[in-house]
């Protein structure tokens, strides 16, 4: 178990949301940086949908009554257990009677996640809906649909693989206070004066302090409406760009409506959906345009990172033909690459089953 | 553009355009206006993709004159899921809904509880009994929920009582507020933000995650607004709270 002593500005338990639900208007909700959660997920050994914690801007007090694995991803909010500075995205082994305290945000960033090995599941977290995510606005899932609270117990689960080794994400997420965000335009860019697209892609905006889970209220100059900005309520995605009559770009979160009724004129990439989730309010932001298939080929890359981490698979890059590259695990074990590949992978786990220790050029 | 196709029904022809919404959502779009013959063949499309449990398509939302297909695109592409539709919309007619139930929605009108019912009056130069003479003389259908778990979008409201939304949505609507927006109406089943005209509030529970139905209304059912006074709201919010209000269903 893990007692809650101080729960932080806004602390919340959160997967990654719920799916298929929306036809009755229950929202996704879910982790707003799904990579850092999933990521936090497969360095304890969990499947990387369990739920975990999303802290925002000063983390929580907890402390250990059991010895856990923990991760901690995102935003550096200065995570700090006995008085010492813990590495975000690692595995970290805690001891029954730690305590895990945050000092406050950095410069950029935002959100953290915390994942504990088994998930949290159990005590006053239960399945709702298919999900164990928090929709404070709906009272709904988490721990009693709400923030967590100084007193709070949080169980964790036993279905996951205990990790052997500290695993650790070698591309971290870099964060800033001057984010660009690639979108793709529409649904509906035509209910726009032609200028407004230009407008939204070629200028700032700033993030405002009025942005939460639901959506981030931009401001910087204002769009126009070819008539109106209303439009027959239809479905939202997270990152839809949606401009109510006073020309003010919304980009909606994970505890959207399901539904709205204005004209939504770009969408931001599923693999931006780090980055929008760590914007601070008073954050500069430009938006860019990008094309359905550079999209997917970003989104596959950021899978593929994943996919990495959960397999111990090391991509190998030889940038020029006749070299000849060996690869050692930490078994000792060696593999030979062979020789003329622009580049290639090699999947570590299927074929020295531990983690790579060296790599040399013969 | 390629991302346009039609489709009959009997003598009535239907156009479907599909539209990007991001790399992992995409909308089909039946129409520009609110009918209930488009509204029927959304429903129709609409359980017919779910009933095909296509592996990607993580969520089905459906609107008015729309769907929207929120899906993993490593998994199922835009070209795949076109071909789809095309032939879902094609697919065979299903018979009409059996019995249509009519639901009972006791609301106290104006005041604290309908905020924006005095400056509608003044909007439209109609007095606020006449609104809700007008409110309550109408059986609404619920097209579809969403925005939030539950709210209703309802179809039917009198062409008199049109008025546009809100130009900055309030950040926090009561639970169980009432309101018109356009040509349409609807009910707030938690608070949340909301930029439609709030001209009244209903005591009645719309969304129950731990009910089995976790909705009070359906795609299909009408909705009949009934105008209370506070002690008949007072009374239903306390049966509410003892877990002793039975719904109004009227057939």
């Amino acid at each position: 178990m893990i007692s809650v002593i101080q729960p932080g500005t806004f602390t919340t338990i959160q997967d990654l949301g719920r799916v298929g639900y929306q036809n009755i208007g229950v929202t996704e909700s879910g982790a707003m940086d799904q990579f850092a959660l999933r990521c936090a997920n497969i360095l304890v050994g969990n499947p990387d949908h369990y739920a975990g914690m999303e802290v925002t801007l000063f983390g929580p007090e907890l402390e250990f009554h059991e010895d856990h694995f923990i991760s901690i991803t995102g935003a550096d909010l200065l995570p700090i257990i006995d008085g010492e500075r813990v590495s975000l995205w690692e595995t970290i082994k805690v001891r029954s009677g730690q305590k895990l305290v945050f000092k406050g945000p950095q410069k950029n960033g935002i959100r953290c996640y915390i994942a504990f090995g088994g998930g949290i599941d159990g005590g006053a977290v239960k399945e709702i809906l298919g999900s164990r995510s928090t929709y404070v606005q709906g009272k709904l899932g988490g721990y009693e649909g709400r923030a967590l609270m100084t007193g709070d117990e949080i169980i964790t689960g036993n279905d996951f693989d205990p990790p052997s080794d500290t695993k650790y994400l070698k591309e971290i997420p870099i964060y800033s206070d001057d984010v660009v965000l690639r979108v793709i335009l529409g649904p509906q860019e035509d209910k726009f004066v032609n200028e407004s697209v230009d407008t939204l892609l070629s200028n700032n905006y700033i993030v405002s302090a009025n942005s939460d889970r639901m959506g981030y209220r931009l401001e910087g100059p204002s769009l126009k409406h070819l008539e109106k900005a209303d439009v027959i309520s239809d479905g939202n995605a997270f990152g839809v760009i949606q401009v109510p009559a006073d020309g003010l770009p919304i980009i909606l979160g994970a505890d959207r409506g399901t539904t709205g009724g204005y004209a939504k004129i770009a969408t931001v990439i599923t693999a931006d959906r780090g980055q929008m989730a760590q914007m601070v309010p008073g954050s500069q932001l430009r938006f860019e345009e990008i094309s359905l298939e550079d999209a997917l080929s970003e989104y596959s890359k950021q899978e593929q990172i994943l996919e990495n981490l959960i397999t111990g698979t090391t991509e190998v890059r030889i940038f020029a033909n006749e070299i000849e590259i060996e690869v050692t695990g930490s078994n000792g074990e060696r593999i030979n690459i062979p020789q003329n590949y622009d580049s290639m992978s090699v999947n570590v786990a299927d074929r020295l089953n531990e983690s790579i220790v060296n790599v040399s050029f013969k | 553009m390629l991302n346009k196709f039609s489709f009959s029904e009997g003598a009535q022809e239907f156009l479907v355009e599909l539209r990007v919404m991001g790399d992992s959502a995409l909308s089909l779009v039946l129409g520009e206006t609110i009918t209930p013959d488009i509204n029927r063949q959304v429903h129709r499309i609409s359980r017919s993709i779910v009933s095909r449990n296509i592996e990607g398509i993580l969520d089905v939302l459906s609107t008015y004159s729309g769907i929207v297909i929120h899906y993993n695109p490593l998994q199922i592409s835009f070209n795949e899921l076109k071909n789809l539709l095309i032939e879902l919309c094609n697919g065979n007619v299903e018979s009409a809904n059996s019995k249509t139930r009519i639901v009972g929605i006791p609301t106290l009108y104006g005041g604290e509880y309908g905020p924006d019912l005095s400056n509608v009056s003044t909007l439209l130069k109609i007095s606020e009994s006449d609104i809700v003479s007008l409110h309550t003389g109408n059986d609404y259908l619920v097209y579809g929920l969403g925005f939030s778990p539950g709210f209703p979008y309802l179809g039917g409201l009198s062409a008199e009582l049109y008025c546009e939304r809100l130009a900055t949505p309030r950040l926090e609507v009561p639970i169980g507020s009432v309101a018109i927006a356009e040509t349409q109406t609807g009910i707030y089943p938690i608070s949340s933000p909301g930029g439609w005209r709030l001209i009244g509030r209903t005591p009645v529970k719309l969304f129950d995650p731990n009910n089995e139905r976790p909705t009070l209304l359906e795609p299909g059912d009408l909705v009949r607004f009934r105008s209370i006074d506070i002690d008949e709201f007072n009374e239903i919010s306390n049966m509410i709270t003892k877990n002793e209000y039975k719904p109004e269903l009227l057939t």
